[in-house]
């Protein structure tokens, strides 16, 4: 082709980070186009939660946001914060809390528990199997160094005999064996999370020491994996991948159906300059893939629709009675393994013959609210003895800190299945633009009836098995029908078989533009119900193992 | 970088942050017997005063807080003298609680409820962050609130 690159890969996280890797291990020459710069290490020093996440030193700023048009009365909308975005070389993986679950059968293919759907819905199963997927979800985890351990319960996702992950499960915490009693108790069996932080030194990265400062901000000990720690590395190492920073991409150049390169600015309002390939790879999360294929004026009707988030919801219970989990020296002490959380995933499939309704559930993520997270957002986010909602203040302050730092606690973060809607969707904004002049993504997205159901009966499951266990709800806040953004963000480019009613074919091309592959959640046709990285990276290997070379 | 600096800049008036620390008192009011510093033991209105004093860069917002919190302090004392006939620093803690509690869902007389609602908004998170946040910011004074629950982070050193 006379070009310098074999590929082009547009965003250096979760998919273009995979991409490379596996791309330049076939021998290919990658270019890596990364917004953003380079952020080391150091750089996330000193833990400072009022830097780092009150005042989001990470994220893009307001006016590089979405319009989120409101749910109620499409008349208004408003720009919205998009805190799931990392501008800098590994993206979001550089700000995630590491959560690798796998998908399974009952995501890919939704039929198989949710024979009967809502009419309003599109909900059709994925073009491929699980059990296609092994090889690939094994090589995710171990390219990503995810810790772990198989086979701890039958709800948890079925892996190939003989097969584990590189590396066993974080130091467990210090409530896990009274929730694992008291979820044993109603027949379930919560299992340690499967995450990309490290739990002892492996890939020449130290084991987690529990600095409580994880979701949202960088990892200053580099224990926790991204793709520049793992996936971009070797394929930096290969001599065959080059990153080039601050490079702002605003247009798939195509011609006549096939994909002849980028269009790309280096500052804002700044020249638009082309670099040429024959093959482009795009993941830079599934609103921007959407909004990057409408700028781009890619042919398909289905261009930004079926957005998906997950449908959410968070309970908090404090346990009367007990001692705070690990009292430590002088009783004063929470104990410092906040991400080792269990996992629940008992509820994925709801079979209650007095909700025959509810099918398809979700996964739970099990936390101390004490130790999960810094104490400004700790305190923020926590509600109190009847003011569940939270905003505490006052008498009610200080009752809720007395029984945090007295008490276990427990808190629950559920991650469910979400009803695709064609009228959830990405478009480009009329009128607004980000500072580089490119017009916003304008986002229209509510939920359905089912997803604030499933959320409630979930959450209203997980809190009567604690409550016999002597807890207290203490914060009660499932999905609510209004969502204006979600670090999940999913299906935006439905992949399909057919060009009528999706964006991608099974491999992750375009329809329309040949050579244009798609590497983030955007081709995901439901949302499944658990946290989706891992399936990102899972669908990456795939593709890029097969693509055919130039 | 400018947020690894110390600014010592006030950016309240000495009667200002004597209001804001009556407010926060309240909102934070500790508690003693439990071993739970106050807002005020551990300068939590300090903290917003410190803020303001900051360059903008420090974050975005802080323009706009510089305006909030003069026009909020002075629409609360205005209001404390119109129901009680004394300034708000001479309120019992009874009557800020009352204040405080019209105030978040937008309830006093003679201020708009989306005023009112914005300042209590903005009142209680930066005193969260004035009582939990770290002593460099200029609120958690000498990391107490930290010992307090429990927290084991040690304060980050000043010229870090």
């Amino acid at each position: 082709m006379g070009e310098p690159y074999d590929a082009i890969i547009v965003g250096s996280g979760a998919g273009g980070g995979t991409a490379a890797r596996v791309l330049t291990k076939r021998g290919w020459n990658v270019l890596v186009l990364e917004k953003g710069g380079w952020r080391h290490p150091d750089e996330f020093l000193p833990y400072d939660e009022i830097h780092f996440s009150e005042h989001k030193a990470l994220i893009p700023p307001l006016e590089d946001g979405n319009v989120y048009v409101d749910p109620v009365d499409p008349t208004k909308s408003r720009k919205v914060e998009r805190w799931w975005i990392g501008n800098l070389v590994g993206g979001s993986t550089m700000l995630w809390e590491a959560n690798l679950p796998r998908y399974t059968e009952e995501d890919f293919t939704l039929s198989t528990v949710m024979p009967e759907k809502p009419a309003d819905v599109s909900m059709p199963d994925w073009p491929w199997r699980y059990s296609d997927w092994h090889p690939y979800f094994e090589m995710a985890e171990w390219e990503w160094a995810v810790s772990g351990r198989t086979n701890q319960s039958p709800a948890q996702e079925p892996t190939r005999a003989g097969y584990d992950y590189p590396m066993p499960p974080i130091r467990q915490h210090a409530s896990t064996p009274f929730l694992v009693e008291a979820f044993g108790k109603a027949g379930m069996k919560p299992y340690l999370s499967p995450r990309g932080i490290n739990s002892r030194t492996f890939d020449g990265r130290p084991g987690c020491p529990f600095c409580g400062f994880c979701q949202g901000y960088g990892c200053a000990v580099n224990d926790r994996s991204s793709s520049v720690n793992t996936v971009l590395a070797r394929a930096l190492r290969t001599g065959r991948c080059e990153v080039r920073t601050d490079h702002y991409v605003t247009r798939i150049v195509h011609e006549r159906g096939e994909v002849v390169g980028v269009e790309f600015m280096t500052e804002p309002n700044g020249v638009r300059q082309v670099i040429k390939a024959s093959r482009v790879f795009v993941s830079i999360q599934a609103i921007e893939s959407a909004r990057l294929f409408l700028l781009s004026e890619v042919p398909n009707l289905n261009v930004g629709k079926y957005l998906t988030y997950h449908t959410k919801g968070t309970a908090e219970l404090t346990f009367p009675g007990r001692t705070a989990w690990d009292e430590g020296p002088e009783g004063r002490f929470q104990p410092k393994t906040s991400l080792g959380s269990l996992q629940l995933r008992d509820l994925y499939v709801i079979r209650d013959p007095k909700r025959p309704e509810l099918t398809k559930g979700g996964k739970f993520s099990i936390y101390d609210p004490m130790t999960v997270a810094a104490p400004i957002k700790c305190i923020s986010r926590t509600g109190g003895a009847g003011k569940l909602t939270g905003d505490l203040w006052g008498a009610d302050l200080v009752n809720r800190l007395a029984e945090l730092r007295d008490q276990g606690g427990v808190q629950f973060s559920f991650t469910g299945e979400t009803m695709s809607m064609e009228s959830n969707r990405v478009e480009l904004d009329p009128q607004a633009v980000d500072p580089w002049g490119v017009p916003m993504a304008r986002v229209f997205y509510k939920h359905h009836a089912y997803d604030l159901e499933i959320s409630k009966y979930c959450l209203e499951r997980v809190v009567a098995i604690m409550v016999d266990a002597g807890g207290e709800l203490r914060k009660f806040d499932p999905q609510k029908v209004a969502n204006e953004g979600y670090g999940h963000n999913h299906g935006t480019l439905r992949a399909g078989t057919d060009p009528q009613t999706s964006v991608l074919d099974a491999n992750c091309q375009s329809h329309d533009v040949k050579g244009l592959y798609v590497l983030d959640c955007a081709f995901m046709p439901t949302a499944g119900a658990s946290n989706p990285t891992l399936t990102q990276i899972a669908n990456a290997i795939r593709v890029c193992q097969t693509v055919p070379g130039p | 970088m400018s947020w690894t600096q110390t600014s010592q800049a006030e950016g309240l008036t000495p009667e200002q942050l004597a209001q804001l620390a009556a407010l926060m008192d309240r909102l934070m009011p500790g508690d003693a017997r439990r071993g739970i510093p106050s807002a005020g033991d551990v300068g939590a209105a300090s903290f917003v005063s410190r803020l303001l004093g900051r360059t903008p860069d420090v974050y975005r917002e802080t323009p706009a807080w510089r305006a909030l919190y003069p026009a909020a302090l002075a629409g609360l004392d205005g209001y404390a003298w119109s129901q009680f006939g004394l300034p708000l620093t001479g309120l019992t803690p009874a009557e800020i609680d009352g204040l405080l509690s019209g105030l978040q869902v937008g309830g006093l007389p003679g201020i708009s409820t989306a005023d009112q609602k914005l300042w209590f908004k903005t009142l209680l998170r930066h005193c969260y962050q004035g009582c939990f946040g770290d002593p460099r910011w200029g609120g958690n004074r000498g990391a107490k609130m930290w010992r307090a629950i429990g927290y084991p982070l040690l304060p980050a050193t000043e010229d870090a």
